[in-house]
C-alpha cells in the first residue's frame, strides 16, 4: 500500500550522454515538496489570415517544448549530497591523513563541462500509488545555501534539463541512515579571517552554464557547457560592528570568505562538514541600516572575485560516503 | 520469472535500502540477495557474488602433510 507518504525525489548521474537515463538512479535526496520541473513550453499560434476562425486555430497552432527547470530544495545533510552538490562539478573524494571512515569531497569549479544528471520524482496519485516522471539532461545552473537564525542550512539546486519523461519506469529510493541535518548553530562564518555572527546568510554559486543554445536544427538545443565568466554572489547581514565593511565596500578592499558548517565527529580528529571558501569577494554595496526599533544594520552584498591563484570558489564536504 | 543472485554491496556505507527481501542498512562487504531487476537497477552499488565452484577444491598442498 503507498500514498502520499511515500513520494520521493532521486537523482543520478548520467555517464553515456546528456540526456540518456542515468543507469542508477536511487539517491534518495529528501527533497521539499516545491521542488518540481517547470518545462518551459512554447504556444506559438500561426499569425496569418485565415477566415472563420475568431481565435487562433488549433490546427494551426504549434507547441514546443525546449526542456524545463528544475529547482531542489532540501536541508543539507551530512551524508548522501555529495551527488547534489556535485551537479556544479565531479567531486575529487580523498580519505583525510588518518582517517578511516572519513571522505572529503571536494568541489572546485568546472571552465566547461557540466555533470548531467537525471531527477527522478515519485509523486502520488488520486488512487493511492506512486507514478514517476524523470527530468533528463539535468545541467545546474546554480547552487543556492541559505541560513537564518533558528533555521537548518537549505540547499537550493536550480537545474535546466533537456527532456521531461513522464512515462519514466519505477525507482526504489535508497537513504542514508542516522544523517546529521546542519544547523544554524554549526555555521561558522570567518571574513577576512575574522570570525563573524550573521542575522542570515545567503550565496548562490552559478555554473555559468549556457542553457539556451536553441539552434536551427532537429534537435534544436545544444547541451549546455560553461560558456562565459561567472559572479557568485551572496548577502551576509549583521549588527552594525563598525564602519569598516563600510570602508571596505568604498575602497573596493577584497577579503577571503569561509562558510565552515560542522557537524558531529565521524571519528577523533574528523567531523562531517561542509566548507565553502572563497579567496577573494568584495562588497558590493549598501550603507548601514538605522531603525528606531531594532540594532542598526549592515547588509553586505558581496560577488567573489578570481585572484588568479586560489579556485573561484571551493566546496569541500566531509563525510562518511566513500562515494557520490 | 525474476531470478534471483547473491551480490555484495559495494556502495556506500550504512544506506539503507529497500529491497524484495526486506529493508536492510548495508555496509560494504555485505552479501544480499537481489532479484535481476534490482541488480540492473542499483548498477555497479552491488557486484555479483563470485561463484562458488560444485567440485572440492584441489588439494592443499600444505594439508597434504598432514
Amino acid at each position: 500500500m503507498s500514498g502520499i507518504s511515500d513520494q520521493f525525489t532521486t537523482i543520478g548521474v548520467e555517464a553515456v550522454a546528456w540526456g540518456t537515463k542515468a543507469a542508477t538512479l536511487t539517491r534518495g535526496i529528501e527533497a521539499e515538496t516545491s521542488s518540481k520541473p517547470s518545462p518551459a513550453v512554447e504556444q506559438r499560434p500561426s499569425t496569418g489570415m485565415r477566415p472563420g476562425f475568431l481565435g487562433d486555430p488549433s490546427d494551426r497552432h504549434v507547441v514546443d517544448v525546449r526542456g524545463g527547470t528544475y529547482s531542489l530544495a532540501c536541508d543539507l545533510l551530512s551524508k548522501s549530497h555529495s551527488m547534489l552538490l556535485g551537479g556544479l562539478n565531479t567531486p575529487v573524494i580523498t580519505t583525510p591523513g588518518g582517517a578511516t571512515n572519513a571522505r572529503l569531497h571536494t568541489i572546485t569549479p568546472s571552465d566547461h563541462d557540466l555533470p548531467s544528471q537525471t531527477i527522478h520524482d515519485g509523486i502520488a496519485l488520486d488512487s493511492g500509488t506512486i507514478d514517476h516522471i524523470n527530468a533528463l539532461g539535468a545541467k545546474m545552473t546554480s547552487l543556492k545555501l541559505a541560513v537564518s537564525p533558528k533555521g537548518n542550512v537549505k540547499v537550493t539546486a536550480d537545474y535546466s534539463y533537456r527532456t521531461l519523461d513522464t512515462a519514466a519506469a519505477s525507482v526504489t529510493p535508497v537513504y542514508a541512515s542516522a544523517p546529521y541535518p546542519f544547523r544554524d548553530r554549526d555555521v561558522t562564518t570567518t571574513l577576512g579571517g575574522t570570525p563573524i555572527c550573521q542575522r542570515g546568510i545567503d550565496l548562490t554559486i552559478p555554473t555559468g552554464a549556457k542553457v539556451d543554445r536553441d539552434m536551427v536544427c532537429p534537435g534544436g538545443r545544444e547541451e549546455p557547457f560553461v560558456l562565459g565568466r561567472v559572479q557568485p554572489t551572496g548577502t551576509l547581514n549583521q549588527d552594525l560592528p563598525s564602519f569598516d565593511y563600510l570602508d571596505a565596500w568604498l575602497n573596493g578592499t577584497p577579503l577571503s570568505l569561509v562558510f565552515y558548517i560542522e557537524g558531529p565527529e565521524i571519528e577523533e580528529g574528523f567531523p562531517y562538514f561542509l566548507r565553502v571558501t572563497y579567496a577573494a569577494v568584495r562588497f558590493t554595496g549598501e550603507a548601514p541600516d538605522r531603525s528606531m526599533t531594532e540594532l542598526s544594520g549592515q547588509t553586505l552584498p558581496w560577488q567573489a572575485f578570481d585572484n588568479g591563484t586560489d579556485p573561484l570558489w571551493k566546496i569541500e564536504y566531509q563525510t562518511t560516503d566513500t562515494a557520490l | 520469472m525474476a531470478g534471483k543472485s547473491t551480490h555484495t554491496y559495494a556502495g556506500n556505507p550504512g544506506y539503507v535500502h529497500n529491497l524484495a527481501s526486506g529493508v536492510v542498512t548495508l555496509y560494504p562487504g555485505d552479501a544480499v540477495t537481489l532479484t535481476d531487476e534490482e541488480a540492473e537497477s542499483y548498477g555497479d552499488t552491488f557486484a555479483p557474488a563470485k561463484k562458488q565452484t560444485s567440485a572440492a577444491p584441489a588439494a592443499d598442498p600444505e594439508g597434504a602433510t598432514s
